[in-house]
């Protein structure tokens, strides 16, 4: 019986193809923009995630805890002391957990060309051991990375900055700062290279230069502000973090340095969440939005045929058969749209995930330099990161929305009469 | 009861020999403007300056040597430490010009640039090189009230600037009544904002004027932090040669402007 019901639905949803199509079409396009919005806001936090980690987290950071404190003033004072720094390299070529040490000088700058004069972040780097954490060789867009040849006095700047200080390759640039005694020190420098990340804010505010100049300009000796850990396994930094810790306290009980896993960094522990349940709340109302499209799409489908349904129960269907034939249908188009809408949308995130989204195309080049947001979040080209667990969500979201829509219609319909079935006309 | 009404006249006499005087009038709020002018305003003055930093418990000393032609022209010069042994500032107008012994070039700075803070000081640039403003003609004053700070009387005055991107553009002030030297300040931005608070230590006379020779001034919008000014050495209106403001000054001991720096002239 319930066979014979489900065929009579199949063939019945063929019977007004026109309606049909129109149903499918709208179940499939919601699914379509449901896996691609969520495979887009995946990518968004993903690529932010990854970002902060390269560039400022590492899988586990050490610095001086009043440093962490104030970060966002970049505070000269509170440093690694070179015998605390020596314990942390020891510790490190003894762990073969450990890829890569990256120390970091941060510290605020005036930097000046000709007449214009704009205050930005400075990070001395030991140039190799960025490059490997940050890929920064391959930000390049113009000149080169560090000139291995040169006397140190060459650093490499944003995109934006250039742009904003109007300068090039090879011009030179004068760096101004106050250093760790508050004495004034400046030093020349030639651009070696201009980056881009994509990401505007930092293209726009920051500028690389080598580890001993930047030592030079803070009179802070070998002393450093951060060491950036980089695990062969980022799935142990809680427990190296730890290791480190004991191997600081070991030497000096009260020292003053935290050693924090990437899982437990503020950004990732706090903001993250915080940008993660905006976005759920972007995409329970395109939820509920596209519920409704696919609930008013199945009601008016079925609420069309209610003479018909009188038909069918004058030739005698029986209640339960006219609901299950309804929801039957509901199912067959919820189906169908489904899955056409997981092929397209899939396909879509896929592609986008390979070729990336690029915002000053479609926001246009002078929105995205406005987008000056502190956090790597919004870069130049977003990749979504499109997942199984993604379109198999949306697709049953697709089925059961439209069983749902079809469920109130399908209530009515059975319990009326065939008199008064013949008589409604897409009354509710 | 003749000595009582010997006395009695007396008194009388007194009171109608000293009515017969005129009294002062009392100054107005733009005289005693006039009159702090009168101190502080110099055609010309060659100072010996110490700088005690004092930010977050750490105590940093800085001397240097100061020349100022008016407000429009001021020359400094950092003696100490090492590090700041060099550094040079020429202000011409509304710019000013930084020479870095250890970069060999020179800044040009203007604008909101020079409210920075000046050599990690308490002190900005603006405030270190336009040290003869005359307050009558920039601001408009009222006097709130008398207080006595540290045993001398004062006035306590509410000065408003007539000029609207003053960077203090209220100025509360307690001035010595009998010196005309302003005690103490709060410095407060046009929003209402305190910005800065000074406090005079030590006045000494000069000829005809008082000035102020130790002073504490404190960046509220710096913790823990204060910068005393001692000017050990004070000259006023003497001749000091044209050369002295001038970019050869400042590059006398430097091997000359780099190319970027040769439009700044």
């Amino acid at each position: 019986m319930i066979g014979t019901t489900l065929k009579f639905g199949w063939k019945n949803i063929w019977r007004n193809k026109r309606r049909t199509c129109l149903t499918i079409s709208a179940v499939a396009l919601t699914v379509s923009s449901l896996i691609f919005l969520q495979s887009y806001l995946k990518g968004v936090i993903n690529n932010s995630n990854e970002e902060m980690i390269k560039t400022q987290i590492g899988h586990i950071k050490i610095a001086h805890k009043e440093f962490l404190r104030l970060e966002r003033i970049l505070p000269r004072d509170y440093r690694i002391g070179e015998d605390e720094l020596s314990l942390i390299q020891n510790y490190a070529s003894r762990s073969p957990e450990i890829d890569l040490l990256c120390e970091t000088v941060k510290f605020h700058v005036l930097i000046s060309h000709k007449d214009v004069n704009e205050p930005v972040m400075a990070i001395g780097i030991a140039p190799d051991d960025a490059d490997k954490s940050m890929a920064l060789s391959q930000k390049i867009v113009q000149g080169e990375y560090y000139n291995a040849s040169g006397n140190g006095l060459s650093l490499i700047i944003g995109k934006g900055l250039a742009q904003k200080l109007k300068v090039s390759v090879h011009d030179e640039i004068l760096l101004l700062t106050t250093d760790i005694n508050y004495s004034s020190y400046a030093l020349p420098f030639k651009i070696s290279g201009i980056f881009e990340t994509g990401y505007s804010s930092m293209d726009k505010h920051l500028l690389y230069l080598p580890l001993k100049k930047a030592q030079e300009m803070l009179d802070c000796g070998q002393t450093v502000h951060e060491v950036l850990v980089f695990l062969k396994n980022p799935g142990q930094a809680v427990k190296i973090a730890g290791k480190i810790r004991e191997t600081l306290s070991s030497a000096q009980k009260d020292h003053p340095l935290q050693a924090i896993p990437w899982q437990q960094d503020d950004y990732i522990k706090n903001f993250l969440p915080a940008l993660v349940e905006i976005m759920d709340a972007v995409l329970v109302i395109f939820f509920i939005i596209v519920g409704m499209v696919i609930l008013n799409t199945m009601l008016m489908a079925v609420m069309e045929r209610y003479q018909e349904i009188g038909v069918l129960k004058a030739l005698g269907f029986k209640d339960g058969q006219v609901r299950f034939m309804v929801l039957a249908e509901a199912f067959l188009i919820g189906t169908i749209g489904s899955v056409i809408g997981a092929l397209l949308g899939g396909a879509i995130s896929v592609l986008t995930e390979r070729v990336g989204i690029d915002l000053t195309k479609t926001i246009g080049a002078e929105n995205f330099a406005k987008l000056d947001i502190p956090v790597p979040m919004f870069g130049k080209v977003l990749y979504p990161d499109f997942t199984l667990s993604i379109l198999f969500t949306s697709m049953a979201f697709g089925i059961l929305l439209a069983v749902m829509g079809a469920l109130y219609p399908a209530l009515k319909s059975s319990r009326m009469s065939p008199t008064e079935a013949f008589h409604s006309e897409l009354k509710v | 009861m003749r000595k009582k009404i010997v006395f009695f006249l007396l008194v009388l006499v007194l009171v109608t020999v000293a009515g017969t005087f005129p009294q002062e009038p009392a100054l107005s709020p733009a005289d005693i403007l006039e009159k702090i002018d009168s101190n502080m305003v110099f055609k010309t003055a060659r100072a010996e300056i110490d700088m005690v930093i004092t930010l977050n418990n750490r105590i940093i000393t800085k001397s240097l040597d100061s020349y100022s032609r008016g407000n429009e022209k001021s020359y400094i010069e950092f003696l100490d430490p090492p590090r700041d042994k060099g550094t040079k500032l020429l202000k011409i107008e509304d710019i000013i010009y930084i020479y870095y012994p250890s970069a060999e070039r020179v800044m040009r700075i203007s604008g909101h640039m020079l409210r920075q803070s000046m050599m990690g000081s308490d002190f900005s640039y603006e405030d270190m090189t336009v040290r003869a403003k005359k307050l009558k003609e920039e601001y408009i004053s009222e006097i709130k009230g008398e207080e006595t700070l540290e045993g001398r009387p004062c006035l306590l005055m509410v000065l408003t600037s007539k000029i609207e991107k003053q960077t203090y553009f209220t100025r509360k002030a307690w001035v010595d009544k009998e010196r005309f030297i302003v005690l103490r300040e709060e410095l407060y931005a046009r929003s209402g904002k305190l910005i800065k608070e000074m406090a005079v230590q030590a006045v000494q006379t000069y000829k005809d004027r008082y000035y102020p020779t130790r002073l504490t001034m404190k960046d509220k919008l710096r913790q823990n932090s204060s910068t005393e000014m001692i000017i050990k050495k004070i000259e006023f209106d003497i001749p000091i040669p044209d050369e002295t403001f001038s970019e050869r000054q400042l590059l006398k001991s430097g091997r000359g402007l780099s190319p970027q720096t040769d439009d700044t002239k």
